[in-house]
């Protein structure tokens, strides 16, 4: 329970230094640590699986592709001096309501006692992690995918092949050759003129 | 040890969506090893094959209900329809791209339409919310690319909007499924119709966040914003294909929902805010067609108000409703790729025959195809002869009957409104243009657009002498 | 005691031992600043540009390659653990995955995707 709230406050906080930093490469490091905290409340919550994917996808290479976007469009770029955003006025009293609808929400699934699945719906007790044929353990988890939920995961395989063949078709093509570093540069020159235009390409 | 838990029946269920998905990956196949010059008919007709045998195996289905991996995937008459529709919608989209399409990319795309298409036909027939969710991105994430996939201006700016306002719709969508889940404690559509549940604040949080995100995929008017700036930049194929697999694939899960996931009694309430944004979007739709002078615009704002008739047909939750519902989304779906084939036929090499300037003097240069493309106008605003008229009237009197005769009300006046905009495109085509505008020349028109525009031109007048309303399509889960 | 205990122990150690290695050199260092100390270091050579430059756009195209193999590869582990119970009906399965991945990734090579252009 005292790691609940140390590792929460953990995720509060990183979120907070995410949005406000100055540079985004902090803000890519407060993101870093609130996956990573992220995991670590999966697992409290006995969802094994999902906290390696968690630390594998997110932050091993979600995280790469955050610090290639801001390799590719921000170097150079002096850090912001007012913050990235001034905030306009509504944000606050809407910060405010949702936070008061979410926490009487809580209190009222905790009054009502309306989340009671005490037995996880492929029928294995809820207890500690770390052993097969306990609810969130990975091999639980397998078994459920590849019989019960089988439909979906082989749907995951083309909509990965969606995103493949997307990519290479938008990007690919969109990359041009060059031959020589003085053709190079009088490429580049041109892409930064087409920048600083604002048009369209 | 575990046993294999599946058995045929499983696997012919989703017969048709494998038969897509083995279709698109040939065509790939092919794109690798045949020159450029065959490959470009070849994909299509590959593409164009996979359909077909999608559309004899879901018809196999017809009729015959299963549950196929756990409540996962539901045959039988509703799954089969909705097939049938995304069947039609691709392959009408796919013979617009062998006169469209760009060879160089053309493996790709046609591999992108038919994974989006399977997409549509999970949707078609998901039972359970991951296939929900999973054939909706399957879906949107094939179409994202494919708006994209052009060398136009205004094509990146579609897709990227398309693609951050999906995603938001999408994350409403995932989020409301996520409180239905915590609330029924199963994924299965089925166990939301459990009685306990009407007390549960969650459910009623969860399907509001639900419907918006299935209210945004189907545009209705709140969430509408996206639809003609998507559509405009769009390749004509694409466009085509969204206007009428996406909103029919969003419909379907919509019914299920509607007709057999809400604890009894509380329909009216659930849906009481989808019936109100389907009766604006009908005003609203209608009355944003008055200013486009892009054909592609005028038919997303059409599209706006024509998802508003379907819904109004369903407003009840009677079996005869989403029988009428059915047979005009069926109606709509020929109407709507026929507009969008005649605007291929006249598309030149650089520019889409998408503003309605290219439309200036057609009834003179190409009679039968301004006389093809008059008679879908006046399908889509419901005039007599049409299949059009023949749904509203059909329409009209099931909201009466079910007690949503203000719905019906706000149909009549929303196509009223209508008919002066579908009318500019006819005046465009037939009354000679005081200022001399540039027209594109005409290519000599491609076989494959003619044959779309021809069987669309039968398919609507197939449906106004042959009222097409399948009756077994209840029950739609078990 | 919670089985992931040493994992919280061991990731708390290691963030001492950073902190420690990071903040030791100011404390204990001999300070002699030097004005070409502070300069960036190019072999030798005088620093001509600023030393973060931009990247090509095609670093991106291989990241983004990369989050969706990774992914893909991720889809294994559950497999790997009851590849045993699964038997020859879960090897099916996987080949059916592998094979529909093992097509796009033909593709992505074949039209240069991994190429360094």
């Amino acid at each position: 329970m005292i790691a609940f709230w140390i590792v929460g406050a953990i995720v509060v906080a990183s979120a907070v230094w995410t949005v406000t930093a100055r540079k985004p490469v902090y803000s890519v490091v407060g993101l870093l640590i609130n996956f990573a905290a992220l995991a670590a409340l999966y697992l409290s919550l006995s969802a094994e699986f999902l906290a390696v994917i968690q630390i594998i996808v997110y932050s091993g290479a979600i995280l790469i592709l955050f610090l290639f976007v801001i390799a590719l469009l921000s170097s150079g770029v002096a850090p912001f001096a007012q913050g990235p955003n001034r905030l306009p006025r509504i944000v606050v009293p809407a910060v405010a309501i949702v936070a008061v609808a979410l926490v009487g929400l809580v209190a009222g699934i905790n009054g009502a006692a309306i989340l009671t699945p005490s037995v996880s719906p492929s029928g294995s007790p809820l207890g500690p992690v770390g052993s097969a044929g306990v609810f969130g353990s990975v091999a639980d988890f397998g078994k459920a995918l590849f019989t019960t939920h089988l439909l979906p995961f082989e749907v995951t395989a083309l909509i990965l092949m969606v995103a493949v063949i997307g990519v290479v078709m938008l990007a690919g093509d969109q990359t041009p050759y060059v031959g020589s570093s003085k053709q190079a540069a009088r490429v580049e020159r041109q892409a930064r003129e087409a920048i600083l235009r604002g048009g369209d390409r | 040890m575990i046993l294999n838990p599946f058995g045929t029946a499983d696997w012919m269920a989703i017969a048709p969506i494998v038969a897509l998905a083995i279709a698109s990956l040939l065509v790939l196949l092919a794109d690798l090893v045949a020159r450029p010059a065959i490959s470009r008919y070849g994909a299509v007709a590959i593409g164009l094959l996979g359909t077909a045998a999608a559309a004899v195996l879901a018809a196999m289905q017809y009729g015959h209900v299963y549950a196929a991996f756990f409540g996962g995937f539901v045959t039988g008459g509703f799954t089969t329809v909705f097939e049938e529709i995304v069947a039609i919608a691709l392959a009408g989209s796919l013979a617009l791209y062998a006169t469209l399409g760009d060879p160089k990319r053309i493996g790709g795309t046609v591999a992108l339409m038919l994974w989006g298409s399977c997409g549509a036909m999970l949707m078609a027939g998901a039972a359970n919310l991951m296939t929900i969710f999973l054939g909706l991105e399957l879906l949107s994430l094939a179409l994202y690319c494919l708006c994209g996939m052009v060398d136009r201006r205004g094509a990146r700016e579609s897709a990227l909007k398309y693609l951050i306002l999906s995603s938001t719709a999408s994350g409403f969508l995932l989020f409301g499924m996520a409180l239905l889940f915590g609330a029924s404690g199963s994924v299965l559509l089925a166990d939301l119709a459990r009685p306990q549940l009407a007390a549960n604040p969650l459910f009623w949080m969860g399907s509001g966040l639900f419907l918006i995100g299935l209210a945004f995929k189907m545009s209705l008017v709140p969430f509408h914003a996206w639809a003609p700036d998507v559509y405009e930049g769009a390749p004509l194929p694409v466009t085509a294909y969204m206007s009428v697999a996406t909103k029919a694939a969003t419909l379907a899960v919509f019914a299920r929902v509607l007709y057999a996931a809400l604890p009894a009694g509380t329909a009216s309430h659930v849906m009481l805010p989808v019936w109100i944004v389907a009766g604006i979007s009908m005003i609203a739709g209608n009355v944003g067609m008055l200013a486009q002078h892009d054909l592609k615009r005028l038919l997303a704002y059409s599209g706006i108000a024509q998802v508003g008739y379907i819904l109004t047909a369903m407003a009840g939750g009677s079996a005869l409703g989403l029988r009428y519902a059915i047979y005009y989304l069926v109606a709509y779906t020929f109407m709507n790729l026929g507009a969008f084939a005649v605007a291929t036929a006249i598309s030149g090499e650089h520019e889409e025959g998408a503003r309605l300037v290219s439309y200036a003097g057609l009834a003179r240069r190409r009679p039968w195809l301004a006389a093809a493309m008059t008679f879908f106008m006046l399908a889509l605003a419901g005039m007599p002869p049409t299949a059009g008229f023949l749904g509203k009237i059909l329409i009209l009197a099931t909201s009466a009957d079910s007690g949503y005769a203000w719905l019906g009300g706000l149909l009549v006046a929303g196509t009223a409104i209508s008919l002066y905009a579908y009318a500019k495109v006819v005046r465009a085509m037939y009354l000679p243009q005081s200022g001399d505008h540039h027209v594109a020349d005409l290519r000599p028109i491609a076989p494959l657009a003619w044959i779309s525009v021809t069987l669309c031109l039968i398919g609507v007048i197939a449906m106004t002498f042959y009222p097409l309303t399948p009756s077994n399509v209840l029950p739609l889960l078990r | 005691m919670n089985p992931y205990g040493p994992v919280a122990l061991y990731l708390c150690v290691a963030f001492a031992a950073a902190l420690l290695f990071s903040v030791l050199p100011g404390l204990v260092a001999r300070r002699k600043p030097n004005p070409e100390k502070a300069e960036a270091y190019e072999c030798g050579v005088e620093p001509t540009s600023a030393v973060a430059g931009r990247f090509p756009v095609r670093f991106y195209l291989i990241a983004m390659l990369f989050v969706i193999f990774d992914v893909e590869a991720a889809s294994f582990y559950p497999w790997a653990v009851q590849m045993h119970a699964l038997r020859i009906y879960g090897l099916l399965e996987m080949i059916v995955f592998i094979i529909v991945l093992g097509i796009g990734y033909a593709y992505v090579w074949k039209k240069g995707g991994f190429a360094w252009r």
